[in-house]
Formats: structure tokens, C-alpha cells, sequence
């Protein structure tokens, strides 16, 4: 670029510098019509980032935010597409179960006769058959409703069973910076076909070990890094743990350390970290963050007093399990005893789990989920516990003992004491009357009631039974308690010797529900359509062993529809009312996730305004940044011309003019 | 005192007019030459004689014909030609640059990235479509094509520098040779007298060539009193007398070809420019070009790193039988950051997941990357020894130093998460990109070929979109290896320091172009030949010549009147 600035030099002048000063001149006028006509063809101030390096970086700034932008508005288009397709099935799937809700609004409601009952099992296997149509609907690459594994078919109709094939895996798109919208609806959120499963109410609290991330202790909070400070009150040395990512890292960094002359030692205890004086001589030692730091409280090893008693005892640092946590660890280093395995129920089947060869928590979860059953083992959110949860619809689903007691260590049992009364028979609890609610008949043929109003728990019942006033006679009293590995309540009594007074044989003892309610039945002693129940001998014993009072189940419309088709097939009125019942939830839950669908619909919408305006925004100012000034350009490029010509004319009449014209 | 003598002062008269008229005819026919120093006659009053009391004058001598110069300016213009020479070879180089960057356009790195991480959110999108995971694949190889080409472009800028440096010799010795012979005719002519310039061609030839020299390298000028001129640069003399030094280009060692120096040939020694085209040279391949390629390769590294961090944690549609890495290990025994080059890795550990399909099990495992700086470190030895442990693995050091992990049987698959160490990036297992700087960076061949092994998921093999959402922001993400910076922020920040520096240097040119015009107004002005002036001299000695031909008339008319006496 050639300046437009040429030094007047006020002594003598040549003709040489009149003629270097007329093509200076020259070349400077046409390098300026040249730059504004470049401006001109291209619309742009400046052609190189180096003409105007500070509006350039902004330039580039605008372009980039607006191929952001103009990519976040693909994405949303492609979310709307998918959002779209997934609400018109979803839509479908909502007529279908309309239709559903009125078929069983009038099995329950009406008698309906035998072809009635046909006709309605009938239209809801085609339901069904439809819906798992919908469910398996594709768009583009995709099976709409699978979640993550987008290739694979999510539901398949197995004989009378529904099984779910996908996860619950939420696909994201960039909506914007740093927001996100998921462009799938999951199976699971719009039709349920994953059971809320069973978590272990026992805490696994997995043993130190050396090879625990840091990041996995205090419940998978973690420890903050940053350094400690170890002092004997005259002397300290500072440890640095920002690198720090293990246990291992830890004791070795406080072994490093030597507080006056003295070596320090760190060992594990079975929770916490256990610090002392490598001699094992009395001393004082403190242990300190470093700063406004954190770490040695987090480690648990923080002393707040000026003499702290030696070894240093840390607090339980309370890591959570993960895949490669060992059996071992568990219960504070305690182990499982695995004998026997449980067994998972699903339906009529019995799928036995044996952790006998396992390892590691991943050999475990691998065991379950190989055993047969239709589930899904994990470790549960929180990472205290395991999780496992029936991916079937249309089945009961428990877990029980299988000889030990593993299930209960892992607190995976689903009936226990501590099973809530309200819970039992898919959350219905149990009917209970005024006044006593079960009565009991002895082997001697007398009877005792109790009422269960106060019962809470299965433990309740079990304590409200056991200790009855009635029930007290050593040599006719009835015992309940939970059986060793089904799941359900057993009923005891010895069979006296014969014969008792009046002289009469002994009778097996029975339960019934009495004063209308029907806690026999809810609690599983007496079958349906049964009024009583009566024990069998066993051994020296009358024996009467109740059905698994509390059963999972995978909420969701196929479980509905195989339930209310089973239950109008059955004739059981009271089963079909729950199925209309939980036609309503499929509903609700079907509703909520189209209402999500919606408001994410709606997002879009209001992302793609927003969107297009910022675009439009960024594009002016790339504009204003970077484009010419037409109107100025054009007027200086007409000023410019008219002064190169008059420059021109100038130039060539004074480089004419000499004295010799004169002579 | 006669009228003879008379006669005799008037022809004196004559003829220094009419070489005054010479002088003035040679300067208008060279009004347009460049270069050319206008010259004026220098007269002197002849020697008077005392005759009586009286002492008469003996009329006009010339002196000599003298150059219109100032040695001082035509140094000072010297010096900024130097500077300005060294200025518009940078410039020359940058505009190179800034064409090769071609940025604010359409196929610049900036909107390379833009369309990797695009074509990562489209992925994203239709996790599902492997079309547009090919698509995404072939993005990043454009993008790596990008950066290679302009590796190559600025290479080629630092290698044209070079082999400029090399021809340069041959010019300099010309003109040093040159200009020793023409001190050597100077001598002769002038004999060693520098009160007038007779050799006045001769010296303008020499102007004209020490001029040029000085576009080259910086001289130092210095006109000894015999007239011959001493070229000095960086203190060694080039010129002295009629004797020049020879210069030659040497390879002084850098990469492929090597960096050519010009030394003196008589010395050995580096010739000690810091100005003209040679400096200008020298600051393009040593400094601008250099410099950038050090950015890139920079940006480069830490692109690969960054990209490879967030890929080396995904899983593509299925799980893998074999990854190979990068060849950089070099002593398996050492603890793994001393293995090998550019392996810089963290205290921390991956996660291995091996799928058996022959039973459908899934196993997780923990491998530990300890790097405390200490002897218990881990080694590659000791990775190798871990994962040999997991049944149903194999993993090993090839010759060239690769990493390889392969599965024992055709039913296992394997795949990495949660690697917190960095080392699976840094050995180049499970990565995007491979290559150590802008010019070795490329996708990884496995991928281009297999783009389902592009590694979208981070839930296992084929479940999810999540790891390709991190791909597509990893441009965005802060990393402290940056500074804080996200690799686009540092990217940029190259761009705005380079197109910073480029304007500087224009800014630089622009003002020495400046300064130099106002030292040439001045030579020109004072040196330059104007024909108003000429033309005046002209009538001048015309009009002395007449009256001295008056003069002789007179006298002639005189000497007639006495003849006719007799």
C-alpha cells in the first residue's frame, strides 16, 4: 500500500523530483481507486485480516458464533423432526389406551356375558399388538421409543409377556451454548416398561482399600484437592495432593513426610485413614488443610485440638461401590456369604442367581442379569446399593432366598418385616374391618382373632400375632413369621399329643379373614376365592405356608393391557377395576410425556425465534464490522477520480513547462 | 600587460565557457537518467601579476567539473534502502502468510473446525446414520488436511527464503567486485585528489551500485581520500581499494536441506547483516515463518491432544478387537511420561470394559496410570502387565514402539471410559487424530476406513450420543494447558497475533518508505538536474562566451589600428 504522504522538501528542486513526485502521486491516486474499487466489487472495508487486525478478530468471532448458531438451528430441526413423529405414535398410543379405558370401564362395571368377555380379550390383544407396533415405530435411523442403542427393537410381545429390549438413555442435541435438549423420548417415560425395581435397603459399605479413587469417597463427593499440613507443633511440612487420585496416593504422600526427624505412617483402617509416628512413640501431631483448603477434612483426618491422641483415627470415609469394588470389601470388609444365591421370580418362572464363583461386584451384576430373568442389574444412583429392575410387563416379579440369606444381605428380599402393610398386593394394602381382622382356628378347634389396624409394618403383624393374649398357650399356640426363602408368611403350631380334652384328634390350624376384612387374603394365607386356609402336617407340625403378599410389577401400559386382558378373561372383577385403575396412571404418564414433549416442542419453537434472531443480529454486525459504506465509497471514489484527473492535467502542463519554452 | 595577453585571457575565457556549456549539455542530456548526479564546472580567477604597482588579473581557469552530492545523505539513504529492503521481504513473507490463512473466507482452519464440530452435532443428531458419522470422519480429515497444507505453505515460505539466501551470493560478490574495480579506475583517473570528482561517471556508477548492494545488506560506505570507497558490513570490510571479499552460503545445520548462512569466504565468519534484503531473509525463515509454524504446531499439539482426550473415552457402534498406537515409546522400562516423546499423561487411571459375546458379559476393570513423579511409577511395562492380567486380552509393545492391545478370541470386544490419566490419548489408543504437529496431523486410518469406529457413545459400544455433543464442544472447552483458553480462543489468538504483527511490519514498512522518500527529495533536490537551471546556465555562459568573442574582436580591432600605423 502505497502512503498518500510525500515529503515537501523546501530547498532546491530538480526536475528528477518533480518527476519522482508527479509518478508518486500517480501511482498513490490509482493504488486509492484501486482500493476503493476492490471495496466496491467485493462489499467489503478490508480484503486481509492484517488491514484491520482488531475489527478482523471480531469478525471472525461473529462468523463463528453464527456457524454455531446456524448449526444449533439444524439441530433443532432434526429434534423436531424426531419430536414430532415420537408425539403422533404417542398421540395414537393415547387413542388406543382411550379405547382400552372404556372396554374395561365396562368389564368392570357391567356382567358382561361370555362372548362380551371374548370379544373384549380379543380387541385388547389387537390393542396390544398395536401399541407394540407404535412402540417399535422407526424414523430415519432410529427406533423411536429404544432410547441410547438406536438400532435395537425395543419391545417384543413374547407369548403372554412383553419384554423391553432398550434402556432408558436420553439422546441430547446442542440447543444452544451450554443447553441441551433430548431429541428421544424413552420408552420408559412415555409407556413404562421398566419396573421401579428393587434396591438394596442395606448399605454395601464397601472396606478401604488402596486402590479407591478419591473421587468415589465421602458417598462420591469426593476429596478437594489441595494440600495438607502435618505439624508437631514446632515443626510442619506441607503435602500436596493436587494430583492426587487414589488412596494409595495419599498414604504414600503422608509416608513421605518426616516431622521432626520422625517418619510419619499412614495405614488403613477398615474406614477411615489411621496416621501415626513411624516409631510409635508418644509426640504431638497435627494434621491441618493447608490454607483455606479442605482435603484433610475431607479425608476425615482433620484435628481440631492441639493434642490429639495418637494414632490418629480417621473418620469413615464412606466410598461408594463400583463395578470392580470386590465382594470382599463389602459390609466394612466383611464379605457376603453367598451360599445358596436368591432366586429372581417372574411370573410362573424361577430364575436362581448364584454368586458363588463372583469376585466383583461386575461378576455379581453380570450373574443377574445371565440368570434368565428379564432384568437389569446395576449399581443404584448413590452408589450404596445394588439395584435390580424387571424390564417384562405383564408379571409379578419378586426376589426371595434360595436356601440362605444373601438376598437379605444385599437387602435385595422383596418381602421382609419391614415391608410396609400399605405396600402389599401392588400397593392396595390390606382391607382391614373394625375389631379383629384375622381369626386364627387352633388344633384344638378354639379360635382367636386379632386386629391388625396397628400394624404398619409385616413385622407388626408378626408381633401383633405372636403376642396375642390368646396366643400365648405353649401347647396350642399358632406362630407367624416369614418364611425362610419364598416370600410370604408361615403359619406354625406343634400337633399336640392326642387327644387333647375333650378327647378330641387334633385338627390342622386355619386362618380366615374375619369382620369383613380380608387382611387373610392381603397378607397371602387364604387364596382368592377361598375363605380359609388350612395347614398340613408337617413333621410334628401343622404348617400352612401364605403366597408372596408383595409382588413388583412393571407399571406401564403393557402390563396394564396383559393384566386387565387376563383379569376380563378370569372373570376377577377386582383385578380388572385395578387394571382400569392403572389404565389411568398409563394415562397420566402418557399425558405427562406428551406434556413434555410439548413444552420441549415448545422450546424449539422458542429456541428457533431466538434463534434466527441472534442470527440475524450477528450477521448485521459482521455487517457493520466488515461491509463498505456503498454510499461513501461511491462518493470518495468520484472525489478521488476527479482529483487523479486534475492531477493528471496539472502534471503534465507543469512537467511541459521549462525556460527553454521561453528562449 | 599586452593585447596579446589580452587575446590569450579571453581565450581562456572561451574555452571554459564552452566547457561550461559542456558541463551544462552533458547535465540536461542526463536530465532523465537515473541515478545520475548532476556536475558543475568549478572556475577559478586566474593568477594575477604584479606589473608595476598594479597587479592584473590573468582571467578565468577551470578548476575542475564536481558532482552535486552529500555523501552523508547518500549514506543515511543507503541505510534506510538496508532497513527498507530487510522490511519488504518480511512483508513479502507475510502477505504469503495472510494469503495461506486466508481467513474471514470460506476455507479457512477457523471454519474447518466449525464444520467438524457441525458435523459432530449432526452426528449427534442421527447417532444412528453412518453416512453422517462418514461425513463427520471426513471433516476432521479436512480439517487435519487444513492444517497440513498450511504447515506446508509456511514451510515453503521459510524454504523459498532459504534457497533466496543461497543465490544471494553471487549478487553480492557482483557487486563488491564491481565496485573494487571501479575504485580502481577512480584512483587512476582522479590521482588521488578528492577536492574535485573528475571520475564523475565512474562515481555515479558506484553510487548506483553501492546502492544496490545496500538493498542486499547493510554496507557502510567510507570514501578514502584516494577516492576508492570501503564497503563495510557488520564490521568486516567487503570492499577495500580495488580488493573484494568473496562471500559463500553455507548449510548451518535446522531441518531437511538446513539453514543456509552467507559467510565471508576469506574468514569463515557469518557475514554480520542486520538490514536488507539478506536480514529480511533471514527474519522470514528464522523468525516470521518459523515463529507461526512454532503456533501452529502449538495449536496443532494441543488440538490433537484435546480431540483425542474426549474420543479416547467414547465408544463407536461396537467395541474393538485391536487398537495400535502411535510409535513413540522408546524404553518400555521407564515410568510412562520418560517412555517416549510428547507423552504427557496425568496421575489418575482408565477403565477397561471387555465384552464377551460368547456368554453376553460385560466386565469393567481398573487401570492404574500412576505418575507421582516417583521410581514406582507406572511403566508401559507395568500397562502391559495389567492388562495381561484381564483375561481375554493381550496387550504389548510392537518394534517401533506402538502401544497394542488385542482380544484373545474373535467373540471378545473391549472398550475404554473414564480415563483420567490421559494416557490412552498420549499412547494414541482409541484417538481421532494422529501426528505430533501441524505437519504429521491426520485421522487415524482405522477410522477413515471404519467410521463406526468413530467414537460417539460414552454409555458402551453403540449406546448414546453423548461423547459426540463433547467432540463437538471440545473447541469450546476451557483447558488449563491453554491457559484457560478454549482451542478456538487460541487459535484465534494465533490468528490476531500474527495479522498484528503483519501490520506492525507494514506500519514499520510504511514509515521507512516515508523517511525514505524525504531523504530522496532531498538528494534528488540537491543532486537532480533542473533543466530551468541549466537553461539559465546555459545563457550564461552563452552570453560570457559572446562578450569574451567581443572581447577578442575588440582587441583584434585594436591590434588592427596599430598594424595600420606601420
Amino acid at each position: 500500500m502505497i502512503s498518500s504522504f510525500y515529503p515537501v522538501f523546501a530547498g532546491r528542486v530538480s526536475d528528477t523530483l518533480v518527476r519522482n513526485r508527479s509518478l508518486f502521486q500517480v501511482q498513490s491516486d490509482q493504488s486509492t481507486l484501486l482500493r476503493l474499487q476492490t471495496q466496491l466489487t467485493t462489499g467489503h472495508r478490508f480484503q486481509n485480516v492484517s488491514e484491520a487486525p482488531t475489527v478482523a478478530a471480531r469478525v471472525m468471532s461473529l462468523q463463528r458464533a453464527q456457524e454455531f448458531k446456524e448449526q444449533t438451528l439444524t439441530n433443532l430441526k432434526s429434534a423436531q423432526g424426531y419430536l414430532n413423529t415420537s408425539e403422533s405414535a404417542l398421540s395414537n398410543a393415547q387413542d388406543i389406551l382411550d379405547a382400552v379405558k372404556s372396554i374395561s370401564v365396562e368389564a368392570a362395571s357391567n356382567v358382561i356375558s361370555e362372548t362380551d368377555r371374548k370379544g373384549f380379550t380379543f380387541q385388547i390383544d389387537a390393542y396390544l399388538e398395536r401399541l407394540v407396533a407404535l412402540s417399535n415405530q422407526r424414523f430415519q435411523d432410529r427406533y423411536l421409543f429404544t432410547g441410547g442403542d438406536v438400532g435395537q427393537v425395543p419391545i417384543e410381545l413374547r407369548n403372554s409377556e412383553v419384554k423391553f429390549h432398550g434402556d432408558d438413555l436420553e439422546l441430547l442435541a446442542i440447543g444452544d451454548q451450554n443447553s441441551y435438549l433430548a431429541h428421544n423420548v424413552t420408552s420408559q417415560r412415555a409407556l413404562g416398561v421398566i419396573s421401579t425395581g428393587v434396591t438394596g435397603t442395606v448399605d454395601l459399605s464397601p472396606a478401604l482399600a488402596p486402590n479407591i479413587r478419591l473421587s468415589d469417597l465421602n458417598g462420591g463427593q469426593g476429596v478437594s484437592a489441595g494440600a495438607i499440613e502435618l505439624s508437631n507443633g514446632t515443626s510442619s511440612e506441607v503435602i500436596d495432593f493436587a494430583d492426587a487420585e487414589s488412596i494409595q496416593d495419599v498414604l504414600d504422600g503422608i509416608q513421605s513426610a518426616t516431622i521432626g526427624g520422625r517418619a510419619i505412617q499412614a495405614t488403613l483402617g477398615t474406614n477411615g485413614l489411621i496416621i501415626n509416628y513411624a516409631d510409635g512413640l508418644p509426640g504431638t501431631l497435627r494434621i491441618s488443610d493447608s490454607g483455606s483448603g479442605r482435603t484433610a477434612k475431607d479425608l476425615g483426618i482433620a484435628t481440631n485440638i492441639a493434642l490429639p491422641a495418637l494414632p490418629i483415627t480417621g473418620q469413615d470415609l464412606n466410598p461408594v461401590v463400583r463395578n470392580t469394588t470386590l465382594l470382599s470389601q463389602l459390609n466394612n470388609g466383611a464379605g457376603l456369604n453367598v451360599g445358596g444365591g436368591f432366586r429372581i421370580i417372574q411370573g410362573q418362572q424361577s430364575f436362581q442367581v448364584d454368586l458363588s464363583s463372583a469376585t466383583t461386584v461386575d461378576d455379581a451384576l453380570i450373574a443377574i442379569n445371565r440368570s434368565g430373568a428379564s432384568v437389569i442389574a446395576d449399581i443404584a444412583p448413590g452408589g450404596r446399593n445394588l439395584r435390580i429392575r424387571s424390564t417384562e410387563s405383564g408379571s409379578d416379579f419378586s426376589i426371595a432366598e434360595n436356601g440362605g440369606n444373601l438376598a437379605a444381605q444385599l437387602g435385595l428380599r422383596t418381602f421382609h418385616g419391614q415391608t410396609l402393610v400399605a405396600d402389599l398386593n401392588h400397593g392396595l394394602g390390606l382391607e382391614l374391618s373394625v375389631g379383629p381382622d384375622l381369626t386364627f382356628t387352633r388344633s384344638d378347634g378354639t379360635e382367636f382373632s386379632v386386629d391388625l389396624n396397628s400394624a404398619v409394618t409385616i413385622q407388626d403383624v408378626i408381633n401383633l400375632v405372636n403376642n396375642s393374649p390368646d396366643n400365648q398357650d405353649p401347647n396350642l399356640r399358632i406362630t407367624i413369621a416369614e418364611q425362610a426363602s419364598n416370600n410370604g408368611l408361615t403359619l406354625v403350631a406343634t400337633i399336640p399329643p392326642t387327644p387333647l380334652p375333650p378327647a378330641l384328634p387334633p385338627t390342622p390350624i386355619s386362618v380366615r379373614s374375619s369382620g369383613g376384612s380380608s387382611a387373610a387374603h392381603g397378607l397371602g394365607l387364604v387364596p382368592t376365592g377361598s375363605t380359609s386356609s388350612n395347614a398340613v402336617s408337617v413333621g410334628g407340625n401343622y404348617v400352612l405356608n401364605g403366597r408372596d403378599p408383595n409382588p413388583h410389577e412393571t407399571l406401564g401400559i403393557f402390563n396394564t393391557l396383559i393384566r386387565l386382558r387376563n383379569a376380563i378373561e378370569n372373570s376377577d372383577l377386582a383385578a380388572t377395576t385395578r387394571a382400569s385403575e392403572l389404565l389411568d396412571q398409563d394415562l397420566e404418564r402418557l399425558s405427562l410425556a406428551r406434556g413434555d414433549l410439548g413444552i420441549r416442542q415448545q422450546r424449539i419453537d422458542a429456541l428457533n425465534i431466538s434463534g434466527e434472531e441472534t442470527l440475524t443480529q450477528l450477521k448485521s454486525q459482521e455487517s457493520d464490522a466488515r461491509d463498505v459504506d456503498i454510499a461513501g465509497v461511491i462518493s470518495e471514489l468520484t472525489a478521488r477520480q476527479a482529483a487523479y484527473e486534475a492531477n493528471l492535467s496539472l502534471l503534465s502542463q507543469n512537467i511541459r513547462r521549462t525556460i527553454f519554452d521561453f528562449i | 600587460m599586452s593585447l596579446f595577453s589580452s587575446l590569450q585571457l579571453s581565450s581562456n575565457a572561451l574555452r571554459v565557457n564552452q566547457l561550461g556549456l559542456q558541463v551544462v549539455s552533458n547535465n540536461i542530456a542526463n536530465a532523465n537518467t537515473p541515478g545520475y548526479i548532476r556536475q558543475e564546472l568549478i572556475q577559478a580567477p586566474g593568477p594575477g601579476y604584479r606589473l608595476g604597482s598594479t597587479i592584473v588579473g590573468t582571467g578565468v581557469r577551470s578548476v575542475g567539473v564536481q558532482q552535486r552530492v552529500d555523501e552523508f545523505l547518500l549514506q543515511s539513504i543507503r541505510e534506510v534502502q538496508s532497513k527498507i529492503s530487510q522490511s519488504e521481504g518480511l512483508q513479502e513473507a507475510n502477505s504469503q502468510l495472510e494469503t495461506a490463512l486466508s481467513e474471514l473466507g470460506e476455507n479457512d482452519l477457523s471454519t474447518s473446525m466449525s464444520r467438524f464440530s457441525n458435523a459432530m452435532q449432526d452426528v449427534a443428531n442421527q447417532p444412528g446414520n453412518i453416512a453422517i458419522r462418514s461425513l463427520a470422519v471426513q471433516r476432521g480429515r479436512e480439517l487435519s488436511e487444513g492444517i497440513r497444507q498450511l504447515s506446508n505453505r509456511v514451510t515453503s515460505i521459510a524454504s523459498n527464503a532459504n534457497d533466496e539466501i543461497k543465490s544471494m551470493t553471487g549478487q553480492i560478490n557482483r557487486l563488491t567486485s564491481s565496485i573494487a574495480k571501479i575504485n580502481q579506475r577512480i584512483v587512476e583517473l582522479e590521482g588521488g585528489s578528492s577536492s574535485t570528482s573528475d571520475a564523475v561517471g565512474l562515481r555515479d556508477e558506484r553510487i548506483q551500485t553501492l546502492n544496490e548492494l545496500s538493498t542486499y545488506v547493510d554496507i557502510q560506505a567510507v570514501e578514502q581520500e584516494s577516492g576508492a570507497v570501503t564497503v563495510i558490513v557488520g564490521g568486516d570490510y567487503l570492499v577495500a581499494d580495488g580488493i573484494s571479499r568473496e562471500v559463500y552460503s553455507v548449510n548451518a545445520g535446522g531441518v531437511g536441506d538446513g539453514f543456509a548462512e552467507i559467510r565471508i569466504v576469506d574468514t569463515d565468519a557469518k557475514l554480520g547483516v542486520t538490514g536488507g534484503r539478506l536480514q529480511g531473509l533471514y527474519d522470514v525463515r528464522d523468525g516470521a515463518a518459523s515463529t507461526f509454524l512454532n503456533r501452529l504446531d502449538d495449536f496443532s499439539r494441543n488440538l490433537i491432544r484435546q480431540i483425542n482426550r474426549v474420543h479416547s473415552q467414547g465408544q463407536g457402534a461396537n467395541g474393538l478387537s485391536e487398537v495400535i498406537g502411535d510409535p513413540l515409546i522408546s524404553d518400555s522400562g521407564l515410568p510412562i511420561e520418560q517412555s517416549g516423546s510428547g507423552l504427557d499423561i496425568d496421575n489418575g487411571r482408565f477403565v477397561i470394559q471387555v465384552h464377551d459375546a460368547s456368554t453376553n458379559e460385560t466386565r469393567s476393570f481398573d487401570v492404574l496410570v500412576r505418575q507421582q513423579g516417583q521410581a514406582s511409577d507406572t511403566t508401559i511395562n507395568d500397562l502391559v502387565a495389567q492388562l495381561n492380567q484381564i483375561s481375554g486380552l493381550q496387550a504389548s509393545t510392537t518394534a517401533d514402539g506402538r502401544f497394542q492391545i488385542r482380544t484373545a478370541s474373535p467373540a471378545i470386544r473391549f472398550s475404554f471410559n473414564q480415563d483420567t490419566s490421559g494416557v490412552l490419548a498420549a499412547l494414541g489408543l482409541n484417538t481421532f487424530f494422529t501426528g505430533q504437529s501441524s505437519a504429521s496431523i491426520a485421522v487415524r486410518s482405522d477410522i477413515l476406513s471404519d467410521p463406526s469406529r468413530l467414537a460417539i457413545s460414552l454409555d458402551g459400544p453403540g449406546k448414546g450420543n453423548a461423547n459426540a455433543i463433547a467432540l463437538a464442544e471440545a473447541f469450546d472447552k476451557a483447558d488449563e494447558v491453554l491457559g484457560g483458553q478454549t482451542l478456538r480462543e487460541s487459535y484465534e489468538s494465533m490468528i490476531a497475533i500474527t495479522t498484528q504483527d503483519i501490520n506492525s511490519q507494514q506500519s514499520i514498512t510504511d514509515g521507512l518508505r516515508n523517511f525514505y522518500q524525504t531523504l530522496e527529495a532531498k538528494q534528488l533536490g540537491l543532486s537532480g538536474v533542473s533543466l530551468d537551471e541549466e537553461g539559465i546556465k546555459m545563457l550564461l555562459y552563452q552570453r560570457a562566451f559572446q562578450a569574451s568573442s567581443r572581447v577578442i574582436a575588440t582587441t583584434n580591432e585594436l591590434l588592427d589600428t596599430l598594424v595600420n600605423i606601420i
